[in-house]
């Protein structure tokens, strides 16, 4: 026992290790029980499952953490009647078991963090109700050979012959990808022999010479080595799988002949234990800030002195350039974390809320794997819980209510995820009631939001619901609350430069798509001078560049609009929308047509654009975060600081002044003509 | 008997309009000729601007200004104090830096009550070294991030 023998700064970080891999145990015990869910009767899924849990026991119970340990000692007892085949297979039992991993999720959170004990019984008598009379299948709750790690299954060596023949190539195989394939499921050992490779006059390009030997040593049954090989087997190769022994001093090639060796390692992306290291996130962090830094002296320096290179310097700096560039995207992708655990805290969440609200849901999600920077990752979850809450409590109908309008009487609810146009998205999808308009139109009639008059077009109707304060649910309830609820996930959502947006059709269902930034540290964005000082407009909210010609310009009051094409929309210098200088002053030459997320327009003067490239956004310092207009800032060529516009905050700006108010009702009522 | 002074700590002396002040060393990262500054929309009044330390975007707090101090002559050199304001950085411009003093526990002095006020929220006490006033900062509350906050 950790417990009493050793000081607290050595069982410290020992602790820090568990945790870590309590979250991957955890992780890999929800996506197991996830696919056994759907039907998977793989038994090296039970097995994981299985062995999941039993290493948390094993690190519980050597830090002394009980609580957890006793929990997962029953847990495990359950999963081993169930590995073993007295416990046969049905969805409650899947139910029960899901509901108990979450347990055990905020059982690890509390023994990591302490506060409340989770209350555990409801689950722990689930568990009791499926043990075995005769029990004793769990091993006891100290192990010391499995305290720490997953007890590994017995390895097997396999002797792979290989020979590709011509019509592999014809047919567009390749052997590479099926050595990487190999790779994964064990130590691989690749020998190629090339002995009846002939000299270049013979060497026919549409025949093949080459044959290779492997030693794979895996887990896995002999079974997965022909899936592998599952495309080319037939004419393709001669492929011979036998099983073999492995001389300890000698080598597996011992026997034959040293022609040339390669092992094969997995691609990234597909981590085995052993090809991943753990890294404290604080020095990634730190690595990162100084490539940023480098980043901003690469800038400087060729503002300073890009010109006046000497010729043979030139290759020598453009070489230079790339290399930081590469080594900047090779952080970013290590900081890159898939959405997966967000996901299966979601999962978590869907099942807890169907406890509470009694409706069933069938829960998907789509797309998990897709990668996104840590920044923006962390701070995903409080919009997507928002939605999943708000899906689950006002969109899905009751079981009856389903049951009427012929429905299947589980409610389905889709998470899913895709990279598009260098950003990543993110839906989340119910096949409830769909959003009832003519109720939203009354509320924001009731609440002063819009005019009893006005017409509005389904997707004005719809961005609605973002407004701040807005909400229609007739029954205050305790999950989603009141009055909080799509506003704040706008709100969320803006903050990491997404967007939002909802299409429904009543009686289908409703669906929320987010489009965010795959990272929170570059930027695209336009570099514009305005007044004394630069800025850079963000080139997802820029929707083009115009020369301001006087005979757009209107005057509106005291105020300015510009046609643009059909309408008229405002016309605003952005050094003096920012506060810079008077309002009256004479706009600059160009105009930026800018839209803010609900897709407002504002036309921005500018006096120059000077370009457009990737920034490093940069945080002001000293928690300064003024909220309208400006987001963060950068730091330009010559070291000069530049601030990051907010396109949002800049629309809202105008909003209690005359401009906006003026452009909607002349915009509403050509509309309303029409 | 040789004793330990009863030192409580060392600090940092600097002057604005003939005025002594000091912040505690330890918080103090680097001292910085002032710099040209670009403004910051709807910043608090007593912030001057930002301005780019080697790639970090500082906001710099005019401590005259925010100290409601009257400007008798503007200092020729105005240096900036880089200070550690929790986990962030700030820079606050002063007229001088003077030097670095170590002060006990004895010299330390609670704040006098005076009718006109204003300067004692930023002030934690006062240090009397031969007659010297020196006023001791409370970085926490000189920076205006809460009143940010708040508006």
């Amino acid at each position: 026992m950790f417990g009493q023998s050793l000081p607290p700064e050595v069982l410290g970080p020992i602790k820090e290790v568990f945790f870590q891999e309590c979250e991957e145990l955890l992780s890999a015990l929800e996506t197991g029980l996830e696919s056994l869910k759907q039907g998977s009767a793989d038994p090296e899924t039970v097995n994981m499952v299985f062995r999941a849990v039993h290493s948390i026991k094993g690190g519980a119970a050597n830090f002394e953490f009980l609580p957890l340990a006793q929990f997962s000692h029953v847990f495990e007892a359950v999963l081993s009647d169930f590995r073993s085949g007295s416990l046969a297979a049905c969805p409650a039992l899947f139910e029960d078991l899901l509901c108990a991993a979450d347990a055990l999720r905020e059982l690890v959170a509390e023994a990591k963090g302490g506060g409340t004990p989770p209350n555990t019984e409801s689950v722990l008598a689930a568990l009791a109700a499926y043990a075995h009379p005769k029990d004793g299948a769990a091993s006891p709750i100290v192990d010391h050979d499995t305290a720490f790690h997953a007890q590994k299954p017995q390895e097997r060596a396999w002797r792979i012959e290989f020979r590709a023949e011509p019509s592999l190539y014809r047919n567009a195989n390749d052997p590479v990808p099926l050595f990487r394939e190999l790779g994964r499921l064990g130590d691989l050992h690749v020998e190629l022999d090339d002995r009846a490779l002939p000299g270049l006059p013979e060497l026919r390009p549409d025949n093949t010479y080459l044959s290779w030997s492997c030693i794979l040593r895996t887990p896995l049954s002999e079974q997965n080595i022909w899936n592998v090989f599952e495309f080319v087997v037939g004419e393709d190769c001669r492929l011979d799988i036998l099983p073999c022994t492995i001389d300890p001093v000698k080598g597996p090639f011992a026997d034959s002949p040293r022609t040339g060796e390669a092992v094969f390692t997995p691609r990234p992306g597909h981590p085995q234990q052993n090809r991943v290291i753990r890294v404290d996130l604080d020095r990634v962090d730190r690595l990162f800030n100084l490539v940023e830094e480098l980043l901003v002296q690469q800038t400087t320096f060729n503002h300073i002195a890009g010109d006046n290179l000497i010729p043979d310097a030139l290759p020598v700096y453009a070489e230079f350039r790339r290399l930081s560039h590469e080594i900047q995207e090779g952080l970013l992708a290590i900081r890159s974390q898939s959405l997966k655990p967000v996901f299966q805290r979601m999962g978590g969440l869907v099942r807890q809320l169907e406890r509470t609200t009694g409706k069933a849901v069938k829960f998907t999600t789509i797309g998990g794997e897709s990668e996104i920077d840590r920044s923006v990752l962390e701070r995903l979850a409080e919009p997507l819980t928002h939605l999943i809450r708000n899906a689950i409590d006002h969109g899905l109908e009751p079981a009856h209510e389903r049951e009427r309008a012929g429905k299947p009487l589980a409610g389905s609810i889709t998470l899913s995820a895709y990279h598009r146009f260098g950003r990543i998205v993110i839906e989340v999808a119910d096949d409830g009631r769909g959003i009832d308009r003519d109720r939203i139109v009354a509320t924001a009639i009731s609440h002063g939001l819009v005019g009893a008059n006005e017409y509005l077009s389904e997707q004005e109707i719809d961005a609605l619901i973002f407004r701040p304060g807005f909400s229609t649910a007739s029954d205050v309830s305790e999950i989603s609350g009141r009055g909080v609820g799509m506003d704040v996930v706008n709100k969320c959502v803006r903050a990491l430069g997404g967007r939002i947006s909802v299409s429904s059709r009543k009686g289908v269902g409703t669906t929320f798509l987010l489009s965010l930034p795959l990272t929170l540290t570059l930027l695209e964005g336009m570099t514009v001078k305005a007044g004394d000082g630069y800025f850079i407009v963000p080139i997802a909210s820029l929707r083009e560049t115009i020369q301001l010609g006087s005979q757009d310009v209107k005057l509106f009051g005291s105020d300015k609009v510009i046609r643009y094409g059909d309408d008229f929309i405002p016309l605003v210098s952005l050094a003096a929308v920012l506060g810079y200088r008077g309002v009256g002053d004479t706009p600059g030459p160009i105009g930026m047509v800018i839209e803010d997320d609900l897709g407002e327009r504002v036309v921005v003067a500018v006096d120059d654009i000077l370009g457009q490239q990737q920034i490093v956004v940069k945080e002001i310092q000293g928690g300064m975060r003024a909220d309208h207009g400006v987001s963060a800032a950068t730091i330009l060529g010559d070291g000069q600081v530049a601030l990051i516009v907010d396109i949002n905050g800049i629309v809202e700006r105008l909003k209690p002044g005359a401009m906006r108010a003026t452009n909607r009702s002349e915009a509403e009522g050509k509309r309303a003509i029409c | 008997m040789l004793t330990q002074p009863d030192v409580t700590g060392e600090f940092l002396v600097f002057r604005i309009q003939d005025q002594e002040f000091c912040l505690e060393v330890s918080s103090v990262r680097e001292i910085r000729s002032a710099t040209k500054t670009v403004p910051l929309p709807n910043a608090p009044k007593d912030v001057k601007g930002l301005i780019n330390l080697r790639g970090v975007v500082l906001p710099i707090l005019d401590v005259t200004s925010r100290l409601g101090l009257t400007i008798v002559s503007p200092p020729v050199n105005p240096v900036i104090i880089v200070v550690e304001f929790g986990p962030s950085l700030v820079g606050l411009e002063v007229d001088v830096v003077d030097d670095i003093i170590s002060v006990s526990e004895a010299q330390m002095q609670e704040i006098p009550i005076v009718p006109t006020g204003g300067i004692q929220e930023f002030v934690r006490g006062i240090i009397n070294i031969s007659g010297r006033l020196i006023c001791v900062l409370a970085i926490d509350r000189i920076f205006p991030a809460r009143e940010m906050a708040v508006e």
